[in-house]
């Protein structure tokens, strides 16, 4: 092709200007658009868009992209390189422990700032919000993150095993191990199905230690209080389902598979992992629900991730994170969010809301759910904590491999933990 | 017009701009991705700092010492010598002998060479997972259904303390093979023939040809081998991120990654860059320690 010099000027004013106006901000006037990096993977990832698409539509001058950026892990990765490099997105998806992290680095903003602004909530709107979980995103009296996907643990159990056998859900750990004999099948020498599912987890320890009444970090904060008596006795009934009962075994991954197959009748597991469950299960038999099996008090551990509003982002893009923020975690949104992932409403006023109680109707086993919240426990919000999860991990393996005992298992690993707190700011 | 002659300081440079011109997007890349890395590591070993607060306080050595003390680094520097040392300790024999058979002429025989080389250019990634599988603890894992079929229990593999790393190296050893055959062949295609016309005269057998002629002019072959593989098994990383995250208990845990996990996953950039260097200074030892036990013993020429 013939291209003269006026056509090839022309051609490269033209090039010049669509990559200006792809990279410049879009001037006065224009929509302002916001980037919200989540980790909503498989089942939940439509589910965001749908939210995401519902706010685009309502609100004509504000464009929200919602990028996924992997596994919570890889998205911690990326946004603490993307705070470096300086180039956050405007919203981001956060576990509490990491929220203490970009607080000291000043990489977000208060949410309070704007709970208190002029487009902001009502005190009812605000206690609206279950206590639990506002307590979970408040650091130093301060309300840094919004409360957005918040699940909780329950067990899930294979119903029509349940209802074949006359058996009810378990209570208690009393329960769970009597439960859990009568559900262990053998056939021919070889266990053909566990009545439990033992995955030596950092969360499977820490719902022992709570439902045995014991605590995360002794008072005052500066030590850790897991190895305590009652986290012991915790790790060792698990411990003990295995190895001297023989009616659980050891799962290095998502036993929803294994569930789905029959090989196992309970697990332990976060609400959204009911999607999952349903979709490994596919109409073979139904999914019951019940709280946590407890010995001393009823409890469970709450998980899930809240947003944030970066500091980086200029303000017209945080008043807009603001209002897309208010209008994911607004009852009529958080209501249709729980209703399609399963994740906890994060307000009452959802729950109670007439759109829930239908559903509640229809669906009763999300009631256990819904039901703990009341009893729910928040694992301490500090950037120590994520490590700190690792250590328990590791004494958790170690104990059930049988290369300690769990009391020593757990004293070591306090140790290590305490090392950490002592080192903190 | 009469073009003027440029002077020979000028023409030089010209030849010579053209020579880093070629030279500049090498330099670039290696400017940018390693040279400027690795001092700014070094720079950022002396302070404690977590990539994003911008308090970053000077530490000095403190972050050395804290390796040195730090029970889990321990850790990892055993596995990571274990892991070198038995995982090279097997590949170079091994190499060694599919070389010496791979080094004849057959028909086909270009498929063999093809056959052995093609793990090493797989992504490693991928393999990783389809080795996943081979080792899936319970019954449905390839591994365990050949064993169910003679008799063997199933085993846990990369779940269980004690197979975890050597599952590990099989995989390496399995991946890096094709390289090492590779590069014996080059070697023993190099070693003239007529060596081994004058040995077979004097009555030597294929054992004797072998310890006499082939091992010792293969040598310089073998130490580059040995120096490589040295240096990349200390700093084996994806294996165990791919296979095992670092378990059980931590017996997969190795030095790299050991700063992934410090610099990537808790933060501490300070004291992975420390771990880092500490790493260099030992790969530096034991590539020094090599020359000087096995350099002397490497023949050039008979």
């Amino acid at each position: 092709m013939q291209v003269g010099r006026r056509g090839f000027l022309r051609i490269a004013a033209a090039v010049l200007l669509l990559t200006a106006s792809l990279i410049l901000p879009a001037g006065a006037g224009g929509p302002v658009t916001i980037t919200f990096w989540h980790g909503m993977s498989g089942v939940l990832n439509p589910a965001i868009d749908e939210l995401t698409n519902d706010f685009n539509k309502l609100n004509p001058g504000i464009v929200v992209n919602a990028q996924y950026q992997g596994t919570y892990g890889t998205l911690n990765q990326k946004l603490v390189a993307a705070v470096a490099a300086g180039s956050p997105p405007t919203i981001t998806q956060l576990f509490p422990n990491w929220a203490d992290q970009l607080i000291q680095a000043k990489a977000i903003v208060p949410m309070e700032n704007f709970i208190k602004g002029p487009d902001g909530l009502s005190a009812e709107e605000l206690s609206d919000i279950f206590p639990i979980l506002r307590q979970e995103s408040t650091f130093n009296g301060v309300m840094w993150t919004m409360p957005f996907n918040k699940s909780l643990y329950i067990l899930f159990y294979n119903e029509d095993l349940f209802k074949q056998n006359n058996l009810k859900p378990p209570a208690t750990w009393d329960d769970l191990l009597n439960v859990s004999k009568a559900l262990t099948k053998e056939e021919g020498g070889r266990t053909t199905r566990y009545g439990f599912v033992v995955r030596p987890t950092t969360d499977y320890f820490l719902l022992m230690l709570i439902t045995n009444g014991g605590d995360f970090l002794k008072p005052g904060g500066k030590e850790v209080a897991f190895n305590s008596p009652a986290g012991v006795e915790g790790l060792q009934f698990l411990i003990d389902l295995v190895q001297k009962h023989k009616v659980a075994y050891v799962l290095n991954a998502f036993a929803d598979a294994d569930f789905a197959a029959g090989k196992v009748a309970m697990y332990l597991v976060t609400n959204p992992g009911l999607a999952f469950a349903r979709a490994a299960v596919a109409g073979r038999f139904e999914i019951g629900i019940a709280p946590i099996p407890y010995k001393k008090s009823r409890a469970t551990l709450l998980s899930g991730t809240d947003v944030a509003i970066m500091a980086k982002a200029v303000p017209e893009q945080q008043v807009a994170a603001w209002k897309f923020i208010k209008f994911v975690t607004g009852t009529t949104a958080t209501t249709r969010w729980f209703m399609k992932t399963f994740y906890m409403p994060v307000r009452r006023s959802a729950r109670d809301s007439t759109l829930a109680r239908v559903y509640l109707q229809q669906n009763p086993e999300h009631r256990a759910g819904l039901d703990s919240l009341a009893v729910a426990r928040t694992a301490p919000n500090i950037a120590e904590w994520q490590e700190i999860r690792d250590i328990i991990q590791e004494a958790v393996e170690e104990a059930v491999l049988g290369k300690k005992t769990a009391k020593q298992a757990l004293d070591d690993a306090a140790v290590k933990a305490n090392k950490l707190l002592s080192q903190r700011k | 017009m009469i073009p003027r002659v440029p002077s020979r300081r000028v023409r030089r440079l010209l030849e010579n701009l053209e020579a880093y011109a070629f030279l500049l997007p090498a330099i670039v890349v290696l400017g940018v991705f390693h040279l400027f890395p690795i001092v700014f590591a070094f720079f950022i070993s002396l302070l404690k700092w977590n990539m994003i607060d911008p308090v970053r306080p000077y530490v000095g050595l403190a972050n050395y010492v804290q390796a040195l003390q730090d029970d889990k680094f321990r850790t990892a520097l055993g596995n990571t010598t274990y892991y070198a040392f038995v995982s090279v300790g097997l590949a170079i024999p091994l190499a060694l002998f599919f070389a010496v058979l791979l080094n004849r002429k057959l028909r086909g025989m270009s498929w063999y060479r093809t056959a052995f080389f093609i793990p090493h250019v797989t992504s490693l990634a991928a393999a990783a997972m389809v080795w996943h599988w081979l080792y899936n603890p319970d019954q449905f894992g390839l591994l365990n259904y050949l064993l169910d079929k003679v008799g063997i229990p199933p085993q846990r593999w990369l779940l269980d303390p004690l197979q975890a790393m050597p599952a590990i190296i099989a995989v390496s050893i399995w991946s890096s093979l094709g390289r090492d055959i590779v590069i014996f062949l080059a070697g023993l295609q190099s070693i003239s023939q007529d060596y081994y016309e004058a040995a077979q005269i004097d009555g030597a057998n294929n054992w004797q040809l072998f310890r006499h002629v082939t091992w010792p002019l293969l040598s310089p072959t073998t130490y580059f081998i040995l120096i490589i593989s040295m240096i990349g098994a200390f700093k084996i990383f994806a294996l165990p991120l791919f296979l095992t995250g670092g378990g059980p208990i931590s017996k997969t845990l190795t030095i790299v990654y050991s700063i992934y996990q410090q610099g990537f996953q808790y933060f501490r950039m300070g004291y992975a860059s420390a771990q880092a260097y500490t790493l260099f200074a030992i790969i530096f030892l034991i590539t020094m320690l090599q020359r000087r036990v096995l350099a002397h013993r490497v023949h050039y020429d008979i």
